[in-house]
């Protein structure tokens, strides 16, 4: 299993729709990824990645810990997610994905470079960032 | 109607950690090489060259994560947690990945090529 990490097509109409003052919403979530996972950008929010979407063990969707702009190159370019998941009991975790308010839209989906083997009481903290880069 | 280049660039970290808060391995984004930009000769290579570092690198990150993981309750060396010193060159690249699939390397943090390079330019002197 590679590790990838992508955004994805229905996130950039999200971030349109939004930016057009549309019937969209922000980055709010987050949940937890099992099985074979490969980041694509056509990828949807009912098959994040060609994974399962987990919910259970503490991995399911959630709002994030903290989600905020930050600066990477000029000041608020960045979105960037915080959060911590703990284990509840065994579980394969092979990436995450990032999704909006309204639960139906995923943003972003990264895949671990190989699956973590929670225990229970675990601890995954993830630090997920998303740039709008400069053009010229 | 002109065109501008940019676009969404994604960047993640993830730390594994047990109960106690030890850490079991932490795992950074590696991002893809740029498309080459241009068609000469050195955009092609670098390009070439970027995407031959990218493998490498793809290719040692699921090896260390792995190793950390299949070995949570044992001590191994930091680097293969933390992923800190991290191959930046090919050859840095290189000789990493024979070094991770080498057990006495591994325990006795030892690089292979080195000590054979080493041992090649004693007899040399000799």
């Amino acid at each position: 299993m590679a590790q990838t990490q992508k955004p994805t097509n229905l996130g950039y109409g999200e971030i349109g729709r939004f930016m057009a003052g549309e019937a969209a919403t922000c980055v709010k979530s987050i949940v937890g990824l099992t099985g074979a996972c490969t980041a694509a950008e056509a990828s949807t929010f009912a098959n994040p990645g060609g994974a399962t979407k987990l919910a259970a063990n503490g991995f399911s969707l959630v709002n994030a810990d903290t989600v905020a702009s930050v600066q990477t190159t000029v000041t608020d370019d960045t979105v960037q997610v915080d959060h911590v998941f703990t284990a509840s009991g065994t579980q394969s975790v092979t990436g995450f994905a990032i999704e909006n308010d309204d639960d139906d839209v995923v943003f972003m989906e990264c895949c671990f470079a190989t699956a973590l083997a929670m225990e229970t009481s675990d601890t995954l903290t993830i630090e997920a960032k998303m740039q709008f880069k400069l053009g010229s | 109607m002109l065109e501008t280049t940019g676009g969404l660039k994604i960047m993640w970290g993830a730390d594994h950690k047990d109960g106690a808060g030890n850490l079991i391995v932490r795992q950074v984004s590696l991002q893809p090489p740029l498309a080459p930009a241009c068609l000469k000769l050195d955009c092609l290579s670098r390009y070439l060259r970027d995407a031959l570092l990218y493998a490498l690198l793809g290719n040692y990150e699921e090896r260390r994560v792995a190793y950390a993981e299949e070995n949570r309750h044992k001590k191994i060396l930091d680097r293969y947690r933390t992923g800190e010193f991290f191959p930046e060159t090919i050859w840095q690249a290189i000789h990493a990945n024979i070094k991770l699939t080498c057990p006495v390397c591994r325990k006795y943090n030892v690089d292979p090529l080195r000590r054979l390079s080493w041992r090649k330019r004693k007899n040399q002197q000799i």
